[in-house]
């Protein structure tokens, strides 16, 4: 380990104490499963980060659109298998529109090969610090020889590949062509890690259209009231129950379908920030504040700035203040703001004094798409990593997420702008025209990884834990399934703990035929594959 | 028993001062230094040299939280603990965490040990201009993760986050200090 990052663990310590007790209160709350105060979290989202004129939320400002997919409500998990990380099922096929011709044999390979381990070297580890300096890398390469006197250590995963194939027969004695939708659950922060799915037709590569739910199809009807409004912990969906509803009628795809957002109008891109350091009366021990009021047009204009900028609206008068440490940004949606006035202020005890600062604003007014297309290419540039890149996460698609995580504010980080749901899950489809010749058919196979799902309490810590891998046959799809079966690649590596599948490992039984509309399987490291 | 009150106890030198500081803020100490060296034993052991430190050094200090300087005392040291045993605590919490900041260490060269202690208050202070700037949630993560030492698995649970994705979040943030770091010249 280097000096420099034990010295900073210990200058760490030295950080004002407001923060560790700000932290301290995390500590002393409940531990909850996910649901409950996550979905009004999703909510309050809303309420907290975006500050506006209500314009965005009711889908009066012709910007990325806001307020459709009918918002469904999500039940509590009943589900007698639960997991406090629900990764979602497995999804079956489906197409854009029923068709009778069409039939479907199915075939799910669950393959624990991710579970086998594999060496990684310190230089391995190394390799992914492209960040860091070549002398900061040496220091790194120093400190994992001392961590890892072996050289390196055995990694697993605990996610599984899938192999999803579906051989798509026509019936009929003409052509057919239509569009299958391959659906699967990740996160704008998922895929940006590993990437889409790869989707084959016999054989060959396909490059799909990438569509997906939006955020707000999956909020719950009613306002939950269960006051976490600081959480941003955007999850949803997290049992077996919030993705068969979701999925259910079919409206969650024609929403997704549907979706195309094209922002117009205008955007306003300000930065207020100090010249310099004012001079700052000796009672006050904080850093000088700007304090920014302007009128904003409640109906047409969208605002937002840093998430730790305190803000109001008063809503007779139309008024918003916005305080902040410099530089305060805000990007204005619509009509941009009028009468700015900032003032710098100093704290003295409890009240606020303004102090003499010189102070600048600047000001770009441009098209909405420009602006937002711009913000969008920024965090492209500094989320999607160059291993995943345009191949595994295209731009559009990224930018597409982009504009749908406005509804739920946007957040400061690094000097751009960022959506605040990057961390929700939800249901993607992977969308190709696919034409299968009279009386024939043709092959679609789905590649993905699939993570397990998991108790905390079952211990992921040290490795022994139990994971669940869920699976469903029909929930959402058109497809008339003639047959679907289930095929388990174990590699060894697992002992089944629960199951309604049938494998049977002893008996050599991995392969059975898929009539339930739910398949579950929990598993845990056999004893003979641990790493010793 | 209110802090001022055991402050004061500490001050007329009754060594009830001791025992009321371990009945009120033992447990949380304990376990902050037990978190960080992985070591129930090294945490107790921990928390008895915090409190005697505590004895010495009140009076003449009348710290304003006293739970604020009895942690602090704790986990530096359990850093101090780790430093000179290091291969007993091979693998520990706090290993795994300076080996995460060695992310936000600038490129620059070091500077002289003479002015390390005056350093490590600027270094602080401005990982506190940082801590400003970040959304409260954000700040709470980094003060859970890097000063008590919370492993990944509970700060991801109680987020409702996948690991990975936590990770991913914590990086972000290693990357923005250092930029920040580097920005205020801070040769870490």
């Amino acid at each position: 380990m280097s000096e420099r990052s034990e010295r900073l663990l210990r200058d760490v310590g030295g950080i004002r104490e407001q923060w560790v007790e700000e932290a301290e209160e995390e500590e002393t709350a409940p531990r909850k499963k996910k649901g409950g105060w996550k979905r009004f979290a999703a909510l309050a989202a809303c309420l907290a980060l975006v500050i506006l004129g209500a314009g965005v939320l009711t889908g009066r400002i012709p910007l990325p659109g806001v307020g459709g997919g009918g918002g469904l409500g999500v039940n509590v998990n009943r589900e007698p298998l639960s997991y406090m990380n629900y990764a979602g099922p497995v999804l079956p096929l489906t197409l854009a529109e029923a068709n009778d011709a069409i039939t479907a044999q199915r075939e799910v390979t669950l393959d624990f090969q991710p579970w086998v381990p594999t060496w990684k070297s310190v230089e391995d580890m190394l390799s992914e610090r492209t960040f860091q300096t070549e002398e900061g890398r040496q220091r790194v390469l120093e400190s994992l020889r001392e961590q890892y006197p072996d050289g390196g250590e055995w990694e697993t995963s605990s996610s599984i590949l899938v192999q999803d194939t579906n051989r798509l027969h026509n019936t009929s004695g003409e052509d057919q062509t239509v569009t299958v939708l391959y659906p699967f659950i990740s996160s704008l922060d998922d895929l940006a890690d590993t990437g889409l799915p790869s989707l084959t037709l016999d054989g060959q590569l396909l490059d799909p259209e990438v569509r997906f739910g939006r955020v707000s199809a999956a909020l719950p009807e009613e306002d939950p009231d269960d006051g976490r409004l600081e959480n941003f912990g955007l999850y949803l969906l997290d049992s077996w129950d919030d993705y068969e509803e979701l999925l259910r009628d079919g409206s969650y795809l024609s929403g997704a379908l549907e979706f195309r957002p094209e922002p117009s109008g205008t955007a306003f891109l300000y930065t207020v920030s100090l010249d310099s350091e004012p001079e700052m009366p000796e009672e006050s021990s904080q850093k000088p504040q700007l304090n920014l009021r302007f009128r904003v047009n409640q109906d047409q204009t969208a605002v937002w700035t840093l998430g730790s900028n305190s803000r109001s609206l008063d809503p007779e008068s139309g008024t918003m203040e916005i305080r902040g440490i410099s530089p305060v940004p805000l990007l204005v949606l619509g009509d941009d703001i009028q009468d700015l006035e900032v003032e710098c202020q100093a704290r003295v005890g409890e009240e606020w004094q303004t102090v003499e600062a010189e102070i600048s604003v600047e000001r770009r007014e441009a098209a909405a798409e420009e602006i937002l297309r711009e913000l969008a290419e920024e965090e492209y540039a500094y989320k999607v990593p160059p291993a995943v890149g345009e191949r595994g996460m295209p731009f559009d698609l990224y930018y597409d997420l982009f504009l749908d995580g406005l509804e739920f504010g946007l957040r400061y980080e690094e000097g751009s702008f960022s959506p605040g749901s990057y961390g929700m899950e939800r249901v993607f489809f992977l969308m190709a025209e696919v034409t299968i010749p009279a009386e024939s058919s043709v092959e679609l196979t789905a590649v993905l990884e699939m993570p397990g799902s998991y108790d905390y309490e079952c211990g992921t810590r040290d490795g022994r834990g139990s994971y669940g891998y869920d699976l469903a046959t029909r929930v959402g799809s058109v497809l008339e399934f003639t047959d679907q079966t289930g095929i388990l690649e174990d590699r060894g590596q697992i002992e089944i703990v629960s199951q309604n599948y049938g494998f049977n490992l002893k008996k050599g039984i991995r392969e059975v035929p898929l009539t339930e509309d739910r398949y579950w399987l929990v598993v845990r490291r056999a004893p003979e594959a641990e790493v010793k | 028993m209110e802090d001022a009150a055991i402050v004061s106890l500490y001050w007329a030198r009754d060594p009830a001062a001791v025992s009321a500081t371990q009945e009120k803020y033992g447990g949380a100490c304990q376990q902050l230094a037990a978190g960080l060296l992985g070591s129930v034993e090294d945490g107790e052991e921990c928390l008895n040299d915090a409190l005697h430190r505590l004895w010495e050094t009140i009076p003449p200090k009348r710290p304003e939280s006293l739970k604020g300087y009895l942690k602090k005392i704790v986990r530096n040291l359990a850093i101090d603990r780790w430093r000179s045993r290091r291969a007993a605590f091979r693998g520990s919490g706090l290993e795994t965490l300076a080996l995460e900041l060695e992310e936000c260490c600038p490129g620059l060269p070091r500077m002289p040990s003479a002015e390390e202690a005056v350093e490590g208050k600027e270094t602080a202070a401005a990982i506190d201009r940082w801590l400003e700037t970040l959304p409260r949630e954000d700040r709470i993560l980094f003060v859970r993760r890097y000063w008590y030492g919370d492993a990944l698995e509970d700060l991801a649970l109680r987020r409702g986050m996948k690991r990975n994705a936590l990770s991913q979040k914590l990086h972000r943030l290693r990357g923005s200090l250092r930029r920040h770091l580097e920005k205020e010249g801070i040769t870490v």
